[in-house]
């Protein structure tokens, strides 16, 4: 994933910058090396904000060639993946608008390909239902932050420019979500530092 | 699970509740699942680098700007040239026309002057015809 905890460090701002460069003189190929550096990146947004792979999908997609039809309004001495990343966050909103999804809707609960089976074991399942439950509690920016946070590695820098908020107001909700979080999950710790 | 408050930078990663967060969140993607959309994507950037570097009518008007302008230019200059020629002839029959009533008059008033007829019609003027009396 690109720029996992802050933004990228200058070299990638350069190298992106050269890309969008050749991308802009006509070179469609150059477009792939940052379709690769930022795909992952940008699914793990999609998919927090629509909780469905085949919606997810279709919003990078999308989002990939909103970046391409305006690549020339993107100011290349500033880090790529932020700006992308925005791009992502509000087309999502409004893909979500579209589909008359709800915030509150339960989380999609997939496993981890080769991880055990939560069904498989009743204390594991506990476990997992009450993370979904837990999860599913929090407001949803608290839970995004908190997601988009711990698990996909973004910054609070990253976020707060995705969700137009300053990186303050976000660890403020990272702050607020994990201790929510922390409460409900607190009897299932010891658990998780014996397994 | 450690607190966090420091609002200037951002908090250390909680691994406790990534564990407990990673049971349950969908890994995002497989390295097929992957693939296929890279590759999805790149092909649809291909058809919209395809659709930007074809002409558009805009371009191919640009290209057949001079010979139009040319083209209009003769087209303009001819059609002044027969409106011009048309107005010429209009003005020429008008003019022709008065005498030609006050000839039709000359003849009426002596209908039976074939030497006359002859004479205002221009042919033949100068070959004899019989005397006629009238």
């Amino acid at each position: 994933m690109s720029s996992p905890r802050g933004a990228g460090p200058r070299d990638d701002i350069a190298a992106d910058a050269a890309l969008v460069e050749r991308v802009l003189g006509g070179d469609a190929e150059a477009f792939a090396p940052l379709v690769r550096r930022y795909l992952q990146p940008a699914y793990n947004v999609a998919y927090r904000l629509l909780s469905n792979r085949q919606d997810a999908e279709d919003l990078v997609q999308e989002a990939f060639l909103t970046v391409l039809a305006n690549l020339r309004s993107f100011d290349r001495s500033r880090p790529f993946g932020p700006w992308f990343y925005r791009i992502v966050w509000t087309r999502g909103l409004n893909l979500r608008k579209s589909l008359a999804r709800r915030a509150a809707e339960p989380l999609e609960a997939e496993r981890h390909p080769g991880a055990a089976d939560p069904s498989a074991d009743a204390e594991r399942s506990d476990l997992a239902e009450t993370v979904l439950g837990a999860l599913a509690e929090l407001p949803e920016r608290q839970r995004l932050i908190v997601q988009l946070f711990d698990l996909d590695g973004f910054s609070g820098a990253e976020i707060g420019e995705m969700l137009g908020l300053n990186p303050g107001t976000v660890r403020w909700y990272l702050h607020q979500g994990r201790r929510a979080l922390r409460e409900r999950l607190a009897p299932f710790q010891e658990a998780l530092d014996e397994g | 699970m450690r607190d966090d408050g420091a609002w200037d930078r951002d908090p250390v990663p909680d691994p406790v509740l990534q564990r407990l967060l990673g049971r349950v969140s969908v890994p995002p993607l497989g390295e097929g699942d992957r693939s296929r959309l890279e590759g999805a994507i790149m092909s649809a950037v291909g058809r919209e680098a395809a659709r930007a570097t074809a002409p558009a009518w805009w371009e191919i008007a640009a290209r057949w700007a001079p010979a139009a302008a040319a083209a209009g230019v003769a087209a303009v200059l001819l059609s002044g040239l027969v409106l011009f020629g048309s107005r010429l002839q209009a003005s020429a029959d008008s003019e022709a026309a008065p005498e030609t009533a006050a000839v039709a008059q000359v003849i009426d008033r002596y209908p039976g002057d074939a030497v006359l007829a002859s004479l205002i019609s221009g042919g033949d003027s100068d070959a004899l015809s019989p005397w006629r009396e009238p």
